[in-house]
């Protein structure tokens, strides 16, 4: 038998339609209800854990779990990258200071004037008392 | 999931050793310095190893200044080296502060007067000198004068 022979002998079959037994018909309507109302309760009623509601959706507690781990460990990289930038920051500053530091450093030490110069209080003294 | 747990034990490790990496490039030892910089250096060649990391850091800058420096500049570095590095740190930030206090003042200025100051002070310590010499001197003649009127009269 092909295809069209087959397409032949069940098409009038189906135009026929199903006749059943009202008897027949009556369990099959009332197991629908039964398989609506049981539908209906489980979505209703409130999660009382996670396993529970894993369970009630179809997802295993493992993925909950990796779920979990997978949040502590993007908290982690995030910190990471932040003490990562703090430090960075912090060694940027003191470049700039070092930076400043060299500068004046460079000019006391390639001055005029001897280094005694800037420490000597009583030179410093004779100065206030000389420019006012 | 495993790749997950690579990238953030690799995030983590480059964020724990980069703070360490600086530490080290930031305090050289002698040996890791470039020999351009140890020649400019070598006056404080014996107090290179109880510096600090910054101390160590600051002379190198100071060091990689050096070749940009005219002859007199150079001459003046190496020769006030070994003073500056002597300084404790109160002492250099108080040179500094004075530094930037002479600035405002006008560096030209500052210079002058401090020839001054210093001649006076050297006329000054010449003066005192002189009055103790005189003093010395004329101490002498008198007890050169009391031992001549004594002489007289003592027994023989």
């Amino acid at each position: 038998m092909n295809e069209h022979q087959f397409a032949a002998k069940i098409g009038p079959v189906l135009d026929a339609g199903l006749r059943l037994e009202p008897a027949v018909l009556a369990r099959l309507e009332a197991a629908r209800g039964r398989a609506l109302a049981a539908q209906c309760a489980g979505a209703r009623a409130p999660a009382t854990s996670v396993r529970d509601a894993a369970s009630r959706r179809g997802t295993p507690v493992g993925a909950w779990a990796q779920v979990g781990l997978s949040i502590a460990l993007l908290v982690l990289a995030l910190g990471g990258v932040h003490f990562w930038q703090e430090a960075r920051q912090a060694a940027a500053a003191n470049a700039r200071i070092t930076e400043e530091i060299v500068e004046v450093d460079t000019r006391v030490l390639t001055g005029d004037l001897p280094i005694k110069a800037y420490l000597d209080e009583d030179f410093h003294e004779w100065l206030k008392q000389s420019s006012e | 999931m495993a790749q997950a747990v690579l990238g953030v034990a690799l995030a983590l490790a480059l964020a724990l050793s980069s703070p360490a990496a600086f530490a080290d490039k930031n305090n050289p030892a002698w040996s890791e310095l470039r020999p351009s910089q140890q020649r400019v250096l070598a006056p404080i060649r014996s107090e290179w190893d109880a510096l600090d990391a910054h101390g160590k850091l600051k002379w190198v800058g100071i060091a990689d200044r050096y070749p940009k420096m005219s002859p007199d500049a150079q001459a003046r570095l190496q020769r006030q080296m070994k003073e500056w590095a002597a300084l404790t740190p109160e002492q250099r930030r108080a040179a500094r502060d004075k530094y930037r206090e002479f600035e405002q003042l006008g560096p030209e200025e500052v210079r002058l007067k401090w020839d001054q100051y210093t001649q006076e002070q050297a006329a000054k310590e010449a003066a005192a000198k002189a009055i103790e010499s005189e003093k010395a001197a004329s101490a002498v003649e008198s007890a050169t004068t009391e031992r001549g009127a004594e002489a007289p009269s003592q027994p023989q």
